[in-house]
């Protein structure tokens, strides 16, 4: 190891993480070249591929590498929050309904299309452009870029840095869900832990929300797939040894890491434009359903992504780049990066709970972002595999289970929404005790569960 | 051109395994070109599951190409091959013959039938083969691979 490996937890949560190779695959993320500081594992860390889950790891530009398994297949897989300007009152007794219209309008699953099919001058534009090109075609209002991170474009992005295998995979997905443990919830505020900074975000007790988790989809994976196959060969050629071919990277500096990082931007662009769209879609439903009901943008927040950022070590500014695979970026009050309410008080960080347990909004409080590099977890954090999942319960006693909580599911298909029942999901609210209790974040609000649907 | 191996859809299964996140596959058998296509087909059925008429769609012939230094390499672009084929094609291999025809080159020959979104049920939706703890171990006229997938 280069640099020391820290961990995040409490006694049950280290205990999980020792089931399996988190904690292996944390340590080997510390031997990678230009490591810097520290790496940090997230509470809600599990095994992944390369690098774990819940992982975090900064890199000096120069002397650095970049791995595209230290970001995920999934690239800019996030959350988004809305809030409905509609009374919760109004819209218990029709739950069931929303969730099914949503349902209709949303492709979600396996093999689904989007009802919207881009050119492939469109489809370069948007990873250019990310949600900014939603709002140059009346998908996106301007409050709800300022409500995004990086204003939903990230700088840097080159679509000739993406293959044409990505861009047929991403041509007729834009707008769709996805399977796995992508959802679109229907929440309310149940609690407010800090008044100030959730008036600052507005949300109040009662508040009916909406929370989006999805990505940027196939066309992310085969970014993520081209370069993995690119970095195998830079590392051989370097004579790079690594415990495991997944973590396979390139120098930043090299032609091959800034390809990398070019067409990583480019998927962000993506999935930050796929959550607009979706956000799109649901407002369309709620104009269908409720009539003129406005649907604000609370914030969007990215949990696989790498980012050059600057940080303060020996009374010296330096810039890293910082992999977050299943860690939430959590910037506090006064970061510079920050704009608006968010730079007064602090950036909002989503954390979904799973399928019929409470979901949090926090605010980043770590002021000097050293020790996670400003990062939080980024949701539950899986406890059992998904083969292990579908044999604890059938789908039947799980639907009536939630049912009887209040909670309405739709899914794509059976076998997808018993592999994500709340029993294969570590504790949320262990999870982000412990992010507070380490003064990472610090709780804003818990959203309980009225409706979800499921890929 | 070395002696190619050939399987069929249902022709023979490989063993699923656990992984804390999602899901990999083994095959073992006399040669790699056969326990590569046991994954495949594993990889295949677990995307799609064809409603029982496939046999009497119309086939498609496909022919894949595959340029790989080492064997690992081999089974990554292969399997992702098939993956494009299946999610953007939408075709779906029922029949395959797999050959290295030089040095580092590798040619599949695939019969295809065209996916119903009506009749054939969608599964798990793999989104990508990882060289995750990816293996090949060739001993005495055994061949084992082991393959974890993204999903």
């Amino acid at each position: 190891m280069r640099v020391d490996a820290h961990v995040y937890a409490d006694n049950t949560l280290i205990k999980q993480m020792q089931g399996d190779k988190t904690l292996d695959q944390l340590i080997h993320t510390a031997t990678l070249p230009g490591v810097f500081s520290q790496v940090v594992l997230m509470p809600d860390g599990h095994q992944g591929y390369g690098f774990p889950i819940g992982g975090v790891a900064a890199f000096d530009l120069e002397s650095g590498i970049v791995s595209a398994g230290g970001v995920g297949f999934d690239i800019n897989c996030g959350v988004r929050v809305l809030r409905l300007e509609v009374k919760l009152e109004d819209i218990l007794p029709r739950v069931q309904e929303f969730i099914k219209l949503l349902f209709q309008t949303i492709p979600c699953g396996a093999g689904r299309t989007s009802k919207t099919r881009l050119s492939s001058s469109e489809l370069r534009s948007i990873l250019q452009d990310g949600a900014k090109w939603c709002q140059n075609f009346g998908y996106a209002q301007s409050e709800d870029l300022d409500s995004t991170e990086e204003s939903g474009t990230l700088e840097g992005a080159d679509p000739g840095a993406v293959s044409d295998r990505a861009l047929e995979r991403g041509r007729d997905q834009l707008g769709t869900l996805g399977s796995g443990n992508h959802f679109v919830e229907i929440q309310f505020v149940e609690k407010i832990y800090d008044e100030m900074v959730a008036k600052a975000y507005g949300l109040a007790l009662k508040d009916v929300i909406i929370m989006i988790h999805s990505g940027s989809r196939g066309l992310g994976h085969q970014i993520c797939s081209d370069h993995l196959d690119i970095m195998q060969s830079v590392v051989r050629r370097l004579g790079i040894e690594l415990p495991d071919r997944q973590l396979a990277c390139a120098p930043i500096r090299s032609p091959e890491g800034q390809s990398y990082l070019a067409a990583m931007r480019a998927a962000s662009n993506y999935a930050f434009a796929n959550r607009q769209m979706i956000t799109a879609a649901i407002r369309s439903s709620i104009s269908a359903m409720l009539g003129d009901c406005q649907c604000k943008v609370v914030y969007d927040v990215a949990h696989n992504i790498a980012k050059v950022e600057s940080y303060q070590f020996d009374k010296k500014m330096i810039k890293l780049l910082v992999h977050r695979k299943g860690a939430t970026r959590a910037f506090p009050a006064g970061h510079p990066d920050l704009k608006g309410v968010y730079k007064t008080h602090g950036q909002p960080v989503l954390i979904p709970g799973s399928m019929g347990t409470s979901s949090y909004i926090l605010v980043g409080s770590d002021t000097s972002g050293k020790r996670t590099f400003y990062s939080a977890c980024h949701g539950a954090g899986r406890a059992k595999s998904r083969t292990a999942a579908s044999k604890d319960m059938n789908v039947t006693d799980l639907i009536e289970g939630l049912r009887v909580q209040g909670i309405h599911v739709r899914g794509a298909s059976n076998s997808g929404l018993v592999e994500e029942h709340p029993l294969a999901y570590k504790d949320v609210d262990a999870v982000v005790d412990v992010i507070e209790v380490s003064g990472i974040a610090k709780k804003v609000a818990r959203l309980k569960p009225l409706g979800v649907i499921k890929g | 051109m070395k002696p190619g191996c050939e399987l069929e859809i249902h022709s023979a299964t490989c063993e699923q395994l656990e992984h804390p996140s999602d899901f990999g596959l083994r095959a073992i058998s006399g040669r790699f070109e056969t326990s590569l296509l046991m994954i495949a087909f594993g990889m295949l059925r677990s995307m799609f599951t064809l409603n029982h008429d496939y046999s009497r769609r119309n086939k498609v012939k496909i022919i894949k190409t595959v340029t790989a230094e080492e064997k690992e390499q081999c089974v990554v672009r292969f399997l992702q091959e098939l993956l494009h084929l299946v999610y953007v094609d939408l075709l779906m291999p029922i029949h395959m013959i797999f050959r290295e025809t030089a040095d580092h080159m590798y040619e599949c020959v695939c019969m295809c039938v065209a996916l119903s979104e009506t009749n054939d049920a969608p599964g798990t939706e793999i989104k990508a083969v990882t060289y995750h703890q990816l293996s090949i171990i060739i001993k005495d006229d055994n061949c084992s691979i082991t393959v974890y997938f993204d999903i």
